[in-house]
Parts: C-alpha cells; structure tokens; sequence
C-alpha cells in the first residue's frame, strides 16, 4: 500500500478510536460527540474532493484522447478523388449523374410528396446548368399542362411552399392527374435531346480529373480503393474509436479477459494460440481479421441473393437481348416525335382558332383543340410504357455484354447496383409483404458495401463456382487452422460472426495499445461521476 | 491531516480503493451523527 493510502487510513483509524473514547452518556456528551463527529465529517469531505478531483482529471485526461490525424489526412484524399461512380464503365452519364434517381423519384410520386417533387425538378434543372445548358420554360412543352406548371414552378422557384405554386399544381392536377408523369417524360425527353453534350462535357471532366492525379482510370479506381482500405486499416486501431466503445457502454473489459478469449480462440483455432510466439499471434489474428471480411461479404451475399438469382434468370435469356434495346429506342423516339409534332400542330390550331382567315375550320379546329388533352394524354401513357421497358433493355443489355459463367459474383452486384430503378424494383419486390423495411436503406447498404475495398471472396468467386460457395469459404480457413465448417456458415452465421468479430476487436485493442487499466478505470469512474 | 496529499502516484485501482475508504468513513459519520443526536 503507497504512503498516502497508509496514511489516510491510520488518520480513519485514530479518529475512529478518538470518538470510541468520548463519553456519550449524557446529552452535553452527546452534544459534543455530534460536534466532533461533523468536524471530522468536514475534514473527511474535504478529503474526498480532493480524490475525486484526481478522479475527474484522470479520467478527463484518458478520454481526451484526439483521433489519429492521419484519419482526417486520408479523408481529403478520398474526398479529392470524387465520385468513382462518374467512372463506372456499365452506365452512361444518365445513370453517373443520377438523373436515373430523380427520374425514378418523379415515377414514384405516389410515395413521396408534393415538395419532392420540386426538389427533384429543380434539381435536374440544376444538373443541366452545370452542365453548360439553361433550361427555361419554353423547354417544358410534353404536354400543355406540363407547360402550365412550368411557367409558374420557374416564377415560384425559390419558395416551394408557396400557396401558389401548390394551387396552380392542384387546379392542374384534377384535369390531368398524370402531371407528374408528363413532367418526368418531359425530364428525360430533355435529357435525350441533349445527351451527346452532356456525355461531351462529363467525359472532358474525367479525363481532366486523370489528368490532373496522373492516373489512368483503373490506377484511379484503385487508388480510390487503397485509400478506403488504408483509413480501415487505421480506424480500426484507433484508440479514440476504441475507447469510445467503452465510455459508451457498447463494449465492457470484462468481455475481454483472457479466460474469456481462451475459450474463444480454443472454439476457432486449431493449436494453443495462447502459447504461440507473438509473431505467430500476429499471423493467427491476421487470418481472422481476414476471416471477418470474408464472413462479412458473404452475410451480404446471402442477404441479397435474391438479386443475384434474378440477375441469373435473365442472364439465361441473353441471346434475346440482342438489338431489343434498339428496337425498343427507335419506338419511343417514333412515338415522341409525334407527340412534339402534335404539340405544335396544337400551338398552331389555338392561333388559327382566334383568326379570321380560318373562320371556315373554326368549328373543326376547336373540336380538334379540345379532343387535344385526351388524346395527348393517352400518347404520354404510351410513351411512358416505352420508357420502363427502355429502362429493363438497357440493364438486359449489359448483362448481355457483361455476364458470363467467369464473371464475378461482385461484378454482378456492381451491375445491379449501377441501375436504381432496378435495383430499387428488385428490392420492393423483394420486401413487398414487409411494410417495415426501408427500400432505400436496404439499397444504400448494397451501394456501400460495393463501394468498400474488402471484396476478396466475392471478387474471385465466379458465377459457375456460386453453388459451392460456403465450401471454398471453409476450406480456404481450414488452411489456416481455423475451425469453419461448411455448416457453420449455413447454419450458425450470426453466432460465427460475433465470435470472430470479437477476436479481431481483441486484437484491434491490443494492436492499439490501449492500456486495459485505463479502460478498467474509465469503466468504474464513469457511473460515479454521471451521478454528480 | 492537509489537503494538499499527493495522489498522483498512485495507481488508478489504489485511488479508487482510497476514494472508497473515504466515502465509507464518511458514511460511518454520517450515521454516527444521526444516531447521537436523536438520542434522548
């Protein structure tokens, strides 16, 4: 026992016996035992401050650990890098710049909002203007209503909650409950016209970015990749971020004791990790933090298989891919073209209507200007139709030109994920009898898990080569001296991936160097001063 | 005893120990002076 602790308790001691001998027999005993017993109190109060003084700075000091600089270092880098997606070879600038998203958003109307709306129009309409191209009102002629909003959705464009802008959209909503639907097809028709400028412009804009790192596209992409493994790799062993699970309660000490992690590591590993060189520890902890990674894709894997099965289906069906997008295009451009025709046929009709040279059609004209809507109406329906089909060939395209029996199962994720409205659709679908999952959510976690740099298993195994996944996954660890069978990842996946992932984090902890009597201390502190 | 004591070389499970004795003797006191002064 140090000095100061021998020395408080002996000062404890000899109070304690200085009031065993005061008398306590009568009330004035009693009174002054009271009066000394509250100086001691006093005395003993102060005391205490002052270790909990030290308390608090301790445990100040250990908390106020700052996060590895190297951290917001790589995180500029990525964010030099930019967008990857504006690179992705199975899309073309529709898709990259994520008019597919706005669109696919108008088409659901439904299931947003009045103010989405808006916001997506405006949006595209923002996109264009960085692109070099102001869009005005004159450019909103789909259809007459279209137009109509337009005119006042541009007067009204820095206040969305205007009560005029919503009453013009109601009025026009009960003649022509398809607005929406005809503003969207308007938004592509836009973009159609002017595609070959905008993929000019985008692809001047990448190849100055490649330029600008000195880069070709795939040293770019890797790059991008390297990065993101090099900030895990750091995030993982940095001490802020670990001890941060332990002042907020997620992880506790406890769970990492030594017996405990013997029972774990004799559970996985074949041999005594405990008696292992440090060398070899480091080796065995190696292995499992790849272990991880690997139990990682494939939980994301069997999630999602569905969409690999579907992407499957088609893929089956590929040689009746071939030319259908063609086809398909060359249709709905037919059918525009009528419908831009018609549109100024009609602006003409309202002008000879008013005219007295055609005083004699009068009658004829205004029949044909008020069958217009109808007619128009039904045309953008058609049109429509064309447009969701014209979105499946394009997907059914590039399986054709991109899937085959040696293609990654990560490279057909990356194909779903490249077109939103079917992957979105997939994955609806999918859900359709569970209201509670979020289709967006469940979508951004496939997004994010393409686009994170640990996708070694899925990166190698191919299409032909899907069935017997969960056997190349045991037999690759069994090499290491790791305890997987086959069944335990069809069977016990969950309990699988918490028993390693709890070994990495054991070995996250030690790798960082954090001192365990820190964290214990932490641990017993904090409720202690939460309660001040 | 002085307040000014010198706490800093002590590990962290000693202080905590330390900061538990204290509370304790405190608590001991507390009841002490409950007890003699309502004593009749």
């Amino acid at each position: 026992m140090s000095d100061i602790s021998l020395e408080i308790e002996k000062y404890i001691s000899s109070n304690k016996e200085i009031l065993s001998v005061l008398p306590v027999n009568t009330k004035k005993n009693r009174s002054k035992y009271v009066e000394k017993v509250s100086e001691l109190r006093d005395a003993a109060l102060k005391i205490r401050q002052v270790i909990l003084t030290e308390i608090e700075e301790r445990y100040d000091k250990i908390v106020d650990i700052t996060e590895n600089p190297n951290i917001a270092r790589i995180n500029k880098n990525i964010e030099s890098i930019g967008n990857i997606d504006l690179f992705n070879e199975l899309n073309t600038p529709y898709e990259k710049l994520e008019f597919d998203k706005i669109i696919h958003s108008l088409h659901c109307f439904f299931e947003g909002n009045f103010d989405l709306v808006n916001q997506n129009i405006k949006l595209f309409i923002d996109k264009f203007k960085d692109f070099g191209i102001e869009l005005t009102e004159d450019d909103f002629t789909y259809s007459k209503f279209t137009n109509e909003y337009i005119k006042v959705f541009f007067e009204e464009i820095e206040n969305f909650s205007s009560d005029r802008l919503k009453k013009t959209f109601e009025d026009i909503y009960w003649k022509c409950p398809d607005i929406v639907t005809h503003i969207e097809l308007n938004l592509r028709y836009l973009y159609y016209i002017n595609a070959k400028k905008i993929e000019k412009e985008l692809n001047d804009r990448n190849d100055r970015v490649l330029s600008e790192l000195k880069l070709n596209k795939n040293k770019f992409v890797q790059r991008f990749f390297d990065l993101n493994k090099e900030l895990i790799e750091i995030e993982r062993i940095d001490q802020k971020r670990l001890l941060d699970k332990f002042v907020n309660g997620e992880w506790k000490i406890k769970d990492f004791a030594n017996k405990e992690m013997e029972v774990l590591y004799e559970k996985l590993y074949i041999g005594d990790y405990f008696a292992s060189t440090p060398e070899k520890q480091e080796e065995i902890n190696n292995n499992f933090v790849s272990l991880l990674h690997t139990l990682q894709e494939y939980n994301v894997y069997i999630k999602y298989k569905y969409i690999i099965d579907d992407l499957k289906k088609k893929y089956k069906n590929k040689d009746s891919f071939k030319d259908a997008y063609e086809k398909k295009n060359k249709e709905l451009r037919k059918k525009e073209q009528e419908l831009v025709k018609e549109n100024e046929k009609h602006k003409r009709n309202i002008k000879r209507a008013k005219s007295l040279l055609f005083v004699f059609f009068r009658r004829k004209i205004k029949r044909e200007i008020y069958a217009f809507p109808v007619l128009t109406n039904e045309k953008i329906k058609e049109i429509n139709n064309l447009y969701i089909d014209l979105d499946e060939e394009m997907v059914n395209t590039r399986i054709a030109e991109f899937v085959d029996e040696n293609c990654s199962i990560k490279y057909m994720f990356k194909i779903v994920t490249s077109f939103y409205t079917y992957n979105y659709n997939l994955i609806k679908e999918h859900y359709k009898d569970d209201p509670d999952v979020d289709v967006t959510e469940e979508l951004q976690e496939l997004l994010d898990f393409i686009n994170q740099p640990y996708k070694v298993m899925l990166n190698n195994v191919k299409l032909a080569e899907e069935p017997n996944i969960t056997s190349i996954i045991s037999n690759r660890y069994q090499i290491m001296n790791i305890r997987l069978e086959k069944e335990d990842l069809e069977e016990n996946l969950d309990t699988l991936i918490q028993d390693v992932e709890k070994i990495v984090n054991y070995y996250n902890i030690k790798k960082s160097n954090l001192d365990i009597n820190d964290i214990t201390f932490i641990e017993k502190v904090k409720p202690m001063l939460s309660k001040r | 005893m002085e307040e000014n004591f010198e706490l800093s070389k002590l590990s962290h499970e000693s202080l905590l120990n330390l900061y538990k004795t204290v509370d304790e003797y405190i608590a001991f006191l507390e009841k002490e002076e409950k007890e003699k002064s309502t004593e009749e």
